[in-house]
């Protein structure tokens, strides 16, 4: 009965997260930026202006937001695979992951449109102002960025603790597991990204927060499929 | 177990809730203000200026928006009290709930600060430009409201689920609960706040999304800890 749960729904949030994926493309994704461009200032310029895109494509942009409590219901996947490893190793890391992904989505995803909204009124009306166009982004961005506090900490914070829980051998996945994990994904994310070229380097760097969610999703539900242990 | 687990949740949540209304107070309140001002466009121009407030304290008022995730928690009581009543009439209104809290803490609360990002630049190196200006502006509040869009329906409409869950009569709360209920909280602050002179209203209406949390919280937790079936 649990195990069915879980399948159904470590199935139906993976569905769901590649939606988010197409969200973070129209946010992130350049098809001019290698990897190593992503970690520099030629990203936030892509970021800013929603590269060019228009308004109503940005505001599409924004709904996966509203999907990321759905999303955080696969932390309790992850909590059913690890329980058996104590409450630091499992509802701790699982519960940070869960209130980042709560907190991301409205201030994160839906949040990246703000960033872009100076961007997208000068490629309207123009801008003669530029002290107060700096000014207000200057001011977004710092509203973005203490938003996005918190929801940081416990990604970063959740992801490496829920690292170490896998590697602590005491959760129903293996060690090696750790390479599905949503440490793993990221690890492999920034160093693989960072080495592909343009267009390929904003498949996986554009969209790095859905690959982080998605494949750990759906690994796990796999990994968890006919683990009897779960219903323990 | 479970009344000591209800208590430390109920008492916990509205402590937390406490630093909601500081914050909607930064965002909203204006000395100036009647009830009936409250409803019309006035009150627009003191959000989308947070009342001339500095910037430090508009992000100070950002804060709250990082509790949502455990303010979602107070409609655990009301689960408990009201899940016999099935999953349309029980389940179903309480998790439209926690839904709605879910988003607005991100979008909403965080997310006023966007709101008045013109202002406070303008406030801070002048403003010549006039039409990027308002176009900047429309963007901001279609941004805002787009991503406030599922937390909206999910806060009306599980409210007024939820009240039609307490007056089915099948929930452990009797039908006289919808005095208590989040839409019954939301109905007297406007109602109330309506007909008081600034600065009064201000205080009534302004933190209505904490009333809104707060009350139903606390008299939820309250009963359930009154009764003796509960363990």
């Amino acid at each position: 009965m649990l195990q069915d749960r879980l399948r159904k729904l470590g199935v139906t949030v993976a569905i769901l997260m590649l939606w988010n994926g197409v969200g973070d493309f129209i946010f992130a994704y350049s098809p001019k930026l290698n990897g190593a461009q992503y970690s520099t200032m030629m990203f936030w310029d892509a970021v800013r202006t929603a590269n060019g895109h228009p308004h109503w494509l940005v505001m599409l942009a924004q709904t996966p937001g509203w999907l990321y409590p759905i999303y955080a219901l696969s932390a309790l996947i992850w909590w059913f695979g690890m329980r058996r490893a104590g409450f630091w190793l499992s509802t701790v890391p699982c519960a940070l992951l869960a209130y980042a992904l709560l907190m991301i989505g409205g201030v994160q995803h839906i949040g990246f449109a703000y960033l872009s909204v100076l961007g997208q009124a000068k490629a309207l009306v123009g801008s003669t102002d530029p002290a107060f166009y700096a000014t207000a982004q200057r001011l977004l961005v710092e509203h973005f960025l203490w938003g996005d506090l918190t929801a940081l900490i416990a990604f970063f914070g959740g992801t490496i603790w829920h690292g170490v829980a896998i590697l602590s051998g005491r959760t129903l996945f293996p060690r090696w597991f750790i390479f599905l994990s949503p440490l793993g994904v990221l690890t492999f994310e920034m160093v693989v990204g960072n080495f592909l070229p343009a267009p390929f380097a904003g498949i996986l760097l554009g969209m790095f927060g859905t690959w982080y969610m998605f494949v750990p999703t759906l690994s796990a539900t796999i990994w968890m499929w006919n683990r009897l242990e779960v219903s323990k | 177990m479970l009344k000591n687990h209800l208590r430390t949740l109920g008492i916990s949540v509205s402590i937390l809730l406490i630093w909601n209304g500081v914050c909607d107070m930064i965002y909203g309140f204006s000395s100036q203000l009647n009830g009936n001002e409250y409803t019309s466009l006035a009150i627009w121009d003191v959000m989308r200026t947070a009342g001339g407030r500095p910037h430090w304290m508009i992000m100070m008022a950002q804060t709250a928006g990082w509790l949502y995730p455990f303010y979602a928690l107070s409609y655990y009581p009301w689960w408990v009290g009201m899940k016999r009543a099935g999953f349309w009439l029980g389940t179903l209104p309480c998790l439209m709930l926690a839904y709605a809290l879910f988003m607005i803490g991100g979008i909403q609360h965080a997310g006023w600060a966007f709101l008045t990002v013109l202002a406070q630049a303008k406030a801070a190196v002048g403003s010549t430009d006039p039409t990027f200006y308002a176009t900047a502006e429309r963007f901001l509040v279609e941004h805002f409201v787009m991503g406030d869009l599922t937390a909206l329906i999910a806060m009306y409409g599980g409210s007024i689920l939820h009240a039609v869950g307490i007056l089915s009569g099948k929930t452990l709360f009797p039908r006289w609960f919808i005095a208590f209920s989040p839409l019954a909280v939301l109905f007297y602050t406007f109602f109330i706040g309506s007909f008081l002179p600034a600065p009064l209203a201000g205080i009534v209406i302004t933190p209505f999304g904490t009333w809104y949390m707060l009350f139903p919280l606390i008299a939820s937790t309250i009963f359930l800890l009154k009764r003796a079936d509960i363990n």
